[in-house]
């Protein structure tokens, strides 16, 4: 059974210059154990599913008739009550500038130890005594000093393995992490990177990482959605979206991410920019910015090609000659 | 005849205690470091957060000032020009920033914004600034310039706001362009459109760059030259491609192990990290080397006695006891 299941996710947002599909019609899966990447460019509508899944869409946005099953249960026939518990105990999530998430004038011991007290019963010595392992488990140097800092004594790093701490002090089954790394400098990344993968192992967590750096992705993540204006259009095991990516879109994100390394002349970039979902969109989004466009692209949407555990959203696949091929 | 030279520049912050108390801790931002970067060359400033970095850019463009050292611009030493002078001098450097939004007012319009500096540096007449306006949109491949003058910053996502910026940085005819961060607030998907436009003006325009960066991938891409900063020090120079091949210094070989390669075969490798923790607090330095207590090679003498650097080969400066 997968721990987290997004049927027919769609997030609208209704305002008076028309509707804003963020989130359209997406379809994830997160199995147990599992590390999934969401990837894309920025405003593609990655953070707005992990804001969807939390049930934490800022108004005037929307869900319009989806399910999200968590443990097999859906969330949305879930009463408000009933949903904080499951963002505060069963799913953790980690967002992406960690100085805008710590309350600045809250010691962090006493950040981490409100979860616990509120969620575990715990009274407060012994909240704060296991905040204290928390903190070590992070690899936080003295943690019993640490605990007394404010958040502005902290170095972005450091503060990103509080967030992270809170985040997984009640256990949690599933963690979403949204751009866990883009504020930090490559070094700390790589180390909060490791630190992640090995939390997930000790602690037998599912991630849900979101970013916009395939490149990234691949180190950590098992499986990987490609998600372009709100829409998936491919979805493999990281392997295959390395070696054999389908889609144009993977394919040129891949380069951008692959080409500083190579010794050529000109770095790869995608031109054009993501479309504005205010507007229906009539045929395959990325159809404007892609490098091999058909006719039919700019007519409809293409329908799902899947090869074993590949799916693809293209209409260069799934012709006649391609499945004889097979 | 060096084209920016720089001689054992120092900086130091004081931190204030109490009132009227002179300070006596001091935050070593830039310590004695020295350089030479040469004419229609990309020159890479590389370290991590707190490395001094930032501090070096704003020494050379005269933000402020530094307690000691020279910087020789054209074998002229800028540290003591003031008015006119130092109004030319303005003319020839440039910055572009890392976050293009908080580098653009938000209440004026593009037009405002790049016309400005021609108007305060008198570069030409009223009539002609209008021309020049759409021809330096042109240059930064802001097509048609016409539908971009009138926008305000709001209006231009984040790839096209950092080509305003660079747009703006280019108005007054530059020698050196000194960029600090300039892709890291930016998608990989845009990143190669940005460095690829600096890479074509700098053939274009004979433009001298310094760039700043934490990414070591883009510096060795971009750079001819790359230096190697830690603690408010330089511990390596060597030329931007070998940074990937020929790394000696501890410091650099632990930046590189922490890029990320995108090949997920790589990530069955177990690595070990070498850098440990961050930079230090720059307010006490250790006498020895600074990088000691995060070095996994450390030997008796780092400790005690600072290496300088020296060189090791041809282009290439190594600031420790192991070589």
């Amino acid at each position: 059974m997968p721990i987290l299941k997004i049927e027919n996710l769609k997030v609208y947002y209704f305002s008076i210059k028309g509707v804003f599909k963020a989130v359209d019609e997406i379809n994830l899966e997160v199995k147990e154990g599992e590390s999934v990447g969401l990837v894309g460019e920025s405003g593609c509508g990655k953070s707005t599913v992990a804001l969807a899944i939390l049930d934490l869409v800022p108004s005037p946005g929307k869900k319009v008739d989806s399910k999200i099953f968590f443990r097999g249960e859906n969330l949305e026939e879930k009463s408000n009550k009933e949903k904080r518990e499951i963002r505060g105990k069963e799913i953790g999530i980690v967002f992406q500038d960690p100085s805008l998430y710590l309350n600045p004038v809250l010691r962090i011991g006493d950040q981490i130890s409100e979860v616990l007290i509120l969620h575990k019963g715990l009274s407060k010595k012994e909240a704060m005594a296991k905040s204290i392992e928390i903190l070590s488990m992070l690899e936080i140097p003295s943690p019993e000093e640490v605990i007394k800092y404010y958040p502005h004594q902290l170095s972005g790093g450091m503060k990103q393995r509080v967030i992270i701490g809170i985040a997984i002090a009640r256990n949690p089954y599933l963690l979403i992490a949204d751009e866990p790394t883009t504020a930090l400098d490559v070094s700390v990344q790589f180390q909060i990177l490791e630190l992640l993968k090995n939390l997930k192992k000790q602690m037998n967590l599912s991630l849900l990482f979101i970013s916009h750096d395939l490149g990234l992705v691949t180190n950590i993540c098992d499986r990987v959605y490609v998600m372009y204006a709100g829409k998936i259009c491919e979805s493999a095991k990281i392997e295959d979206i390395y070696n054999s990516p389908l889609h144009p879109y993977t394919k040129r994100l891949l380069d951008c991410a692959v080409s500083v390394y190579r010794k050529e002349k000109n770095l790869d970039f995608i031109t054009g920019e993501v479309p504005d979902v205010s507007k229906s969109l009539i045929g395959c989004p990325f159809a404007p910015r892609c490098n091999s466009v058909k006719e039919i692209c700019l007519k409809e949407f293409p329908p799902i090609f899947e090869k074993k555990d590949h799916s693809v959203y293209c209409w260069l696949y799934g012709g006649e000659d391609e499945l004889s091929r097979d | 005849m060096s084209f920016l030279e720089i001689k054992h520049l120092k900086k130091l912050f004081p931190i204030k205690s109490m009132f009227l108390k002179k300070p006596d801790k001091f935050i070593h931002a830039v310590d004695e470091i020295s350089f030479e970067i040469e004419e229609g060359k990309a020159f890479g400033l590389v370290g991590e957060t707190g490395s001094g970095k930032t501090t070096t850019a704003r020494l050379i463009l005269r933000l402020i000032d530094p307690d000691s050292g020279e910087i020789l611009f054209r074998n002229e030493n800028i540290i003591n020009l003031r008015g006119d002078k130092l109004l030319d001098f303005r003319k020839s450097t440039q910055m572009i920033f890392q976050e293009p939004s908080s580098a653009l007012n938000p209440r004026k319009t593009i037009r405002y914004i790049l016309s400005r500096p021609m108007e305060i540096h008198n570069l030409y007449p009223r009539q002609e600034i209008n021309e020049h306006l759409n021809y330096l949109l042109k240059i930064v491949n802001l097509n048609p310039p016409e539908a971009f003058l009138d926008k305000f910053p709001y209006e231009l996502s984040g790839g096209q706001k950092q080509r305003v910026v660079t747009a703006r940085a280019l108005s007054l005819n530059p020698e050196l362009i000194i960029m600090d961060e300039p892709v890291s607030s930016l998608d990989v998907s845009l990143r190669g459109q940005i460095l690829n436009l600096m890479k074509e003006l700098q053939y274009k325009f004979n433009l001298t760059y310094l760039l700043i960066s934490h990414d070591i991938s883009v510096i060795q891409w971009f750079c001819d030259h790359v230096a190697v900063m830690y603690f408010g020090k330089i511990v390596e120079i060597l030329k931007g491609p070998e940074i990937l091949t020929n790394p000696l210094h501890p410091y650099t070989k632990g930046l590189i192990e922490s890029v990320l390669k995108p090949d997920p075969r790589e990530r069955t490798i177990v690595k070990n990290i070498i850098l440990k923790g961050e930079v230090p607090s720059p307010t006490n330095p250790p006498p020895g080397c600074r990088f000691f207590d995060r070095c996994p090679l450390a030997m008796k003498i780092c400790k005690f006695e600072e290496p300088k650097l020296k060189s090791v080969s041809k282009d290439h400066m190594v600031a420790c006891h192991l070589y």
